[in-house]
């Protein structure tokens, strides 16, 4: 199986707070995989680290083939963290100029990419307004359009849907089907249950560890469990009563 | 009541802000004790250079032996008189010699006494109150006037007026010494000391306050916005989450930190130039010098500034914070820079602090290309001290940018 990205035994570590534990995680290419566990559960610095933003303290990570940290790969992928990280002071258009530019874009690629990427958003109306001028779930948009101005090979998208609109909610999962379906893999964190049985794996995590992994169905049936929610409130019960 | 649940929260909220608290603590300890080491007196250890011709040979006509001859030098008197303080003497042969060091910014003054200086004095002395008691191998003499008196200057005193202060207090000095000298010997009587005393200044001769001032003003502006911006913007794009974003785009930690180094340079230029159009303009302060090369000894400066902007945007989690440590550069660069006060008018104990700040380097820099003239030659040790301070912390930013997030 060609893995857009392979850990082994990743471990990173807070001071005495270890927040990823011996993890190893296998994502295939053209997937989408969907982390999902409670607060603290090491989601968002499993991110970092496959981003390169964080060091790992031991394991060794490979994304699209490169090893971690590397600076090509930067070019391959896209990430959307958990703040909006966007320039409030800068109209929608302008921050997407920036963020294009930091990828190495040029202008004109720049400017068709930014109505593609306004276009999937739904910000098509407000290029020209001020971030700091957009509702929350706007500014999410503006946020997940910047990551994806380049057009990645691999997302990383820490909670995206936090704060967004049900129905936009449900444009935005149609839009991550397109992509995979086209090739592109995506990594995803959530809290929303229902949005994790869209994936095509998930993993769910507790304490910095991989608890259980697998296709949303076969969770489910793992557990005996009617819904993902019972099956995870049975996983994580379990972990906790080791 | 709210509003003391309003003010405790605040106090709450600061139990947990530990920095803050430690600065609330410092700043004003730092303030008052600076302040009060720095207003601590006038200028002191003033460079000067004595170049002493007078021999101390004088003739004097007495009522009682006619024209004897005595060892007496009224420069030696004068020169104990300076005090120990205030000046910090250096003594040369050649008046030349003296001038060059001068010219060259290693003294502010240069005092020569002419030969004869004791005679033309006595005679002086003796002209004015015709008549004066005199002790003569144990015994009082009355002295008398000379026909051939000898007159003309006696002290040319040169003086680098680029340091207003400094130059004054060299001025008082000198005058205060020669009238407490005339005292002795002719009590309260006028002497106009135009007669005794020769004041060339070799550069600003025309300065005032203002025109000392405003090469400082323009160093401390630079230093308030540089430090303020780089520390609020990086803590700013820090606290939302841009440069972790940055991160994980294809740019190196060098072509961010050039980056906003650039911008902040920029900056940096147009107010100088706004302060100096105004300074010059509006209240016609004095510029001799190249107005490129006050800005590039600007950009050199800002680029070091905004280094230590960024080393310490990585320690301050939140924008008041920043401010904090902004003030922390900034006080000190009020005070200790000679940005207003000349290292001479600080206390010994605040000196070396003086020579370790950057803006101190900037400051003189200024000055030296306002108000002397100078070109890069004059100011090549200063260019080169600020240029190492940029390169230290342009490249230490550069390593934080990189290590920055790894650290969270």
């Amino acid at each position: 199986m060609d893995a857009a990205i392979r850990t082994e035994n990743l471990t990173k570590r807070f001071g005495h707070l270890t927040a990823v534990d011996r993890l190893s995680l296998v994502v295939p290419r053209g997937e989408t995989y969907g982390l999902i566990g409670p607060n603290g559960s090491g989601k968002t610095t499993t991110m970092r680290l496959l981003c390169g933003i964080l060091t790992p303290d031991s394991g060794e990570i490979s994304v699209l083939g490169y090893r971690i940290p590397s600076f090509a790969v930067l070019r391959k992928i896209g990430y959307m963290p958990q703040e909006n990280a966007i320039y409030p002071d800068l109209s929608v258009r302008e921050n997407l100029y920036f963020f294009g530019r930091m990828q190495g874009l040029s202008h004109r690629k720049i400017q068709s990419r930014t109505d593609e990427v306004l276009r999937v958003v739904h910000l098509e109306g407000k290029r020209d307004a001020l971030a700091r001028d957009l509702s929350g779930g706007m500014q999410r948009r503006v946020s997940l359009a910047a990551a994806m101005i380049h057009r990645p090979e691999l997302l990383f998208l820490d909670e995206p849907t936090a704060g967004v609109d049900p129905d936009l909610r449900v444009f935005f999962w149609a839009h991550f089907k397109r992509l995979t379906e086209e090739g592109t893999t995506i990594l995803i964190s959530t809290h929303y249950l229902e949005e994790a049985s869209r994936c095509h794996r998930i993993g769910l995590m507790s304490r910095g560890r991989l608890v259980q992994e697998g296709p949303p169905q076969a969770l489910e049936e793992a557990t005996h469990a009617a819904t993902l929610e019972e099956a995870f409130l049975t996983l994580v019960g379990k972990k906790e009563e080791e | 009541m709210k509003v003391l649940f309003v003010a405790r929260n605040v106090f709450r909220r600061l139990r947990h802000d530990l920095l803050t608290v430690f600065m609330i603590g410092t700043i004003p300890l730092i303030f008052i004790l600076l302040f009060g080491y720095a207003f601590s007196g006038s200028p002191t250890e003033i460079r000067v250079i004595v170049v002493n011709h007078d021999r101390g040979a004088l003739t004097l006509n007495t009522r009682e032996f006619g024209q004897i001859t005595v060892e007496r030098s009224l420069s030696a008197e004068l020169i104990a008189g300076f005090g120990k303080k205030v000046f910090h003497i250096r003594r040369m042969d050649d008046e030349s010699a003296g001038e060059r060091e001068l010219k060259e910014g290693r003294a502010w003054a240069v005092i020569v006494i002419q030969p004869g200086f004791s005679q033309g004095l006595i005679d002086r002395v003796l002209q004015i109150k015709g008549e004066m008691p005199y002790t003569y191998q144990g015994r009082t003499i009355h002295l008398l006037p000379r026909k051939e008196a000898a007159t003309g200057p006696g002290i040319t005193l040169s003086i680098d007026r680029s340091n207003v202060p400094v130059a004054d207090t060299v001025v008082a000095t000198m005058e205060r010494a020669l009238n407490n000298l005339l005292f002795a010997y002719i009590g309260g009587r006028d002497v106009d000391l135009r007669e005794l005393l020769k004041i060339d200044y070799v550069y600003a001769g025309k300065a005032d306050y203002l025109d000392y001032y405003s090469p400082g003003v323009i160093g401390f502006a630079v230093t308030v916005i540089t430090s303020m911006l780089t520390l609020i913007a990086l803590v700013r794009e820090e606290r939302n989450g841009i440069l972790e974003r940055l991160l994980t785009f294809p740019v190196h930690p060098w072509e961010l930190s050039l980056g906003y180094t650039l911008a902040f340079t920029v900056i940096a230029i147009l107010q100088a130039l706004e302060v100096i159009l105004i300074a010059y303009f509006l209240f016609h302060t004095m510029f001799v010098g190249s107005l490129l090369l006050m800005l590039f000894v600007i950009v050199v400066y800002t680029i070091g500034l905004q280094g230590m902007g960024t080393l310490l945007s990585g320690l301050a989690r939140n924008e008041f914070q920043a401010v904090q440590y902004a003030l922390l550069i900034i006080i000190p660069g009020l005070i200790i820079t000679e940005a207003f006060w000349p290292v001479e008018a600080l206390s010994p104990a605040l000196r070396p602090i003086a020579y370790v700040m950057p803006l101190t380097y900037l400051n003189r820099a200024l000055r030296a290309v306002m108000l002397r003239g100078w070109g890069i030659s004059g100011i090549w040790f200063e260019i080169v001290v600020l240029a190492s301070y940029a390169a230290v912390m342009l490249g230490l930013s550069i390593l934080l940018m990189k290590r920055r997030a790894h650290t969270r």
